[in-house]
């Protein structure tokens, strides 16, 4: 059966070009470099809604390639579902997790959705810093360490330290909040799946005797 | 810093050489060789693997790329493409950088290390596509295929790492958007022999592949700048 799929791939990269390039161009990352400032304020629900409108033509190409995929071998079925899954999931976190950013001095803390998240102590680390922190909810409390590139994982959820600057002479650190969800979790696991069934699909491909790659 | 233009010097030299000669694929080999033993006086001088500044990471991608017209047994014109890909190491500032803290993980050297050699496979399979369509037939789609899997693991790191630095997956911006473009866009290549009005494009889908790896390379991060503009 002839992949009837391709010209639906075909087309919507061409979608997927223009909604991503208008996206970049309406939020002025384009024209930034060139110092023209952004010139349509209400970015975020332009974002979601070519978020969406990516989703929804993702899915559909994925769904067809998996049509067409049960005609072919396992392999690439298998590489091509996980494939779709991971897409999904990726579009999907932004859109459903909840997440906060704020600033905190050390010893301050501050109040996220019922929950106290306070930054306890800075310790110098070989990796800039180390900031050891707390979150309380309900009386419970788990401490922990956040650096960079090491969040604070828990189960009153993820908190990052993303950066530090100088606010009244006093060094002011920035973190960012995630309430639990198990999407990243997800992910992790259909990435690692598209990642390992994509390397047995190019293996396969690359010893199938005859024509050129498959 | 006189070192490095040597270096990059010695390559130009050798591969210009190799135009005139019969064998270049030892001239192909002896280039990466130069390279490599560039990155790695580097990686002494700057205490870390050097992939953080414009000099290091052009450096790296020649070193792939000569490595794999080696493997691949090309031919004198990627001789040619690898003057090109070099001639900037002897403009470019070699200083060396403090790294950023946000940086300091194996996970920033595995997106960038699988990025780089992708890139430089998809560069050679744009080459190759040009070989077939001036009649030498060559399996350029098999290096596709390699790069394409090396491009989605660095994907896969890249993802994992943003997810660990910032809480974000995918950051919007130009980089990530050009990169998914560039993803995109091979797939589409790869698929293109599944329908068979479209199949006789191949050649001509590839070959534009070189540029458009140049500028999401090169381009996009002196153009629009963003979280990949370290």
């Amino acid at each position: 059966m002839a992949f009837r799929s391709v010209k639906l791939f075909f087309l919507f990269i061409f979608i997927f070009s223009v909604s991503g390039l208008s996206v970049l161009f309406l939020s002025g990352r384009v024209f930034h470099s060139f110092e023209i400032p952004a010139f349509f304020p209400s970015f975020s629900p332009l974002l979601k809604l070519a978020v969406l409108a990516v989703a929804v033509s993702l899915f559909l190409i994925f769904l067809q390639t998996l049509y067409c995929a049960l005609t072919n071998r396992l392999i690439s079925l298998f590489f091509h579902a996980s494939l779709a899954v991971s897409i999904f999931l990726i579009l999907l976190f932004p859109l459903t997790s909840k997440t906060s950013s704020f600033y905190l001095y050390p010893g301050s803390f501050v109040e996220v959705n019922g929950k106290r998240v306070a930054l306890a102590d800075v310790v110098p680390a070989e990796n800039a810093f180390s900031l050891k922190v707390f979150i309380e909810e309900d009386g419970r409390r788990v401490t922990g360490e956040v650096s960079f590139n090491s969040p604070f994982f828990s189960d009153f959820g993820t908190l990052w330290f993303s950066g530090v600057r100088r606010s009244m002479g006093m060094p002011l650190f920035e973190f960012r909040f995630l309430e639990p969800s198990p999407l990243p979790i997800l992910l992790l696991l259909s990435g690692v799946l598209t990642v390992l069934f994509g390397l047995f699909y190019t293996i396969s491909s690359l010893n199938r005797e005859g024509k050129d790659v498959r | 810093m006189a070192e490095e233009r040597f270096f990059a010097l010695l390559i130009i030299l050798l591969n210009t050489f190799s135009l005139a000669v019969k064998e270049v694929r030892t001239l192909h080999l002896l280039s990466s060789l130069v390279l490599g033993v560039l990155i790695v006086y580097r990686s002494f001088k700057a205490g870390y693997p050097p992939l953080f500044t414009s000099f290091d990471s052009i450096a790296l991608f020649a070193f792939l790329f000569f490595l794999s017209a080696y493997f691949l047994r090309a031919g004198r014109s990627v001789s040619a493409v690898g003057v090109l890909l070099t001639l900037p190491l002897l403009f470019v500032n070699p200083h060396v950088r403090e790294i950023p803290p946000v940086i300091r993980t194996p996970l920033f050297f595995l997106h960038v290390g699988t990025a780089f050699l992708s890139y430089s496979l998809f560069v050679l399979s744009s080459l190759f596509a040009l070989y077939s369509l001036i009649g030498k037939e060559l399996s350029y789609l098999k290096v596709l295929l390699v790069g394409h899997y090396l491009f989605t693991l660095s994907l896969f790191f890249g993802g994992v790492w943003a997810y660990l630095a910032w809480g974000d997956i995918f950051p919007l911006e130009p980089k990530t958007f050009f990169s998914l473009f560039l993803w995109f866009y091979a797939s589409l290549i790869l698929h293109l022999q599944f329908d068979s009005s479209l199949r006789k494009f191949i050649p001509y889908f590839t070959a534009a592949l070189a540029p458009l790896v140049l500028f999401v390379y090169l381009g996009v991060n002196y153009l629009f700048g963003g979280t990949h503009g370290f």
